[in-house]
């Protein structure tokens, strides 16, 4: 049961219920994002993302296709993976994006760039990183699974 | 409410003139953006005894969430919204001129 009387399950789309359309656009939200920037990229910045705000025990949930020991250290240290040069661009990225977004500057988005990054690749990205700083916090504070 | 008292919410929110279920609203949405992993059934609890029903719980959480998504984006980013239409006192109350506020926050 979640923290709200009026949502007795663990399902993030149940909180929706008293949020007329607001179900159908964070489905249509998250769909574009997963497969935009595909479904491992996804979940990789889902579990840092999970890691930077302490709430590690929703890493099972997000990590999609990632192996669940990677997926695991990826949370608690991403910069102990061996990882390509656009990914700890995206995680480093990420990481900064959630603990202290205020500081991001032109040069973190040219180090993107520089790892190859397109600027579309940057809006899905930056959009992916606020949409699980969205999720992750509603779902921890509900006390449900984030998607 | 006043230019001047957004200032003071923005700036240092329980020093602001709000009432006690303000002010319970606010501490719960400090606490889901600042150490969301440390919100605990007493949080939600605080919030039903300032007044507060499920939905508009749900509601404060879902509103506070999506402050943390669009403003993040924008941070992410370099863009703004609306960056010039800050009222003159909420300018003085941060420091900056409006000529500052028109340079873009990349050109740092």
């Amino acid at each position: 049961m979640s923290r709200l009387h009026m949502v007795s399950s663990k399902r993030f789309e149940d909180l929706f219920t008293a949020a007329p359309g607001a179900l159908e656009a964070d489905t249509a939200m998250r769909r574009l994002l997963v497969e935009k920037v595909t479904p491992r990229l996804y979940s990789l910045i889902g579990v840092v993302v999970a890691g930077c705000l302490r709430c590690e025990r929703f890493v099972e949930v997000l990590r999609g296709p990632l192996d669940q020991a990677f997926a695991a250290q990826a949370a608690s240290d991403w910069r102990a993976l061996a990882l390509t040069g656009a990914d700890k661009a995206v995680l480093a990225y990420a990481e900064k994006g959630t603990v202290d977004e205020a500081s991001v500057r032109r040069r973190d988005v040219d180090e993107l760039r520089a790892a190859g990054l397109s600027d579309e690749d940057v809006l899905l990205i930056a959009t992916s990183i606020a949409y699980h700083n969205y999720a992750i916090r509603v779902a921890v504070a509900f006390d449900v699974l984030p998607s | 409410m006043a230019v001047t008292e957004v200032a003071k919410v923005i700036s240092n929110w329980r020093e602001a003139d709000l009432d006690d279920q303000e002010k319970a609203m606010l501490a719960f949405t400090e606490k889901f953006t600042l150490t969301p992993g440390e919100i605990t059934d007493e949080d939600i609890d605080r919030l039903r005894q300032a007044g507060f029903i499920e939905e508009q719980i749900l509601a404060i959480g879902l509103g506070a969430g999506y402050r943390n998504w669009v403003d993040r984006i924008a941070d992410l980013l370099g863009v703004e919204e609306n960056k010039f239409d800050f009222p003159e006192e909420i300018l003085r109350a941060f420091g900056v001129t409006r000529a500052q506020l028109e340079k873009s926050l990349y050109e740092d």
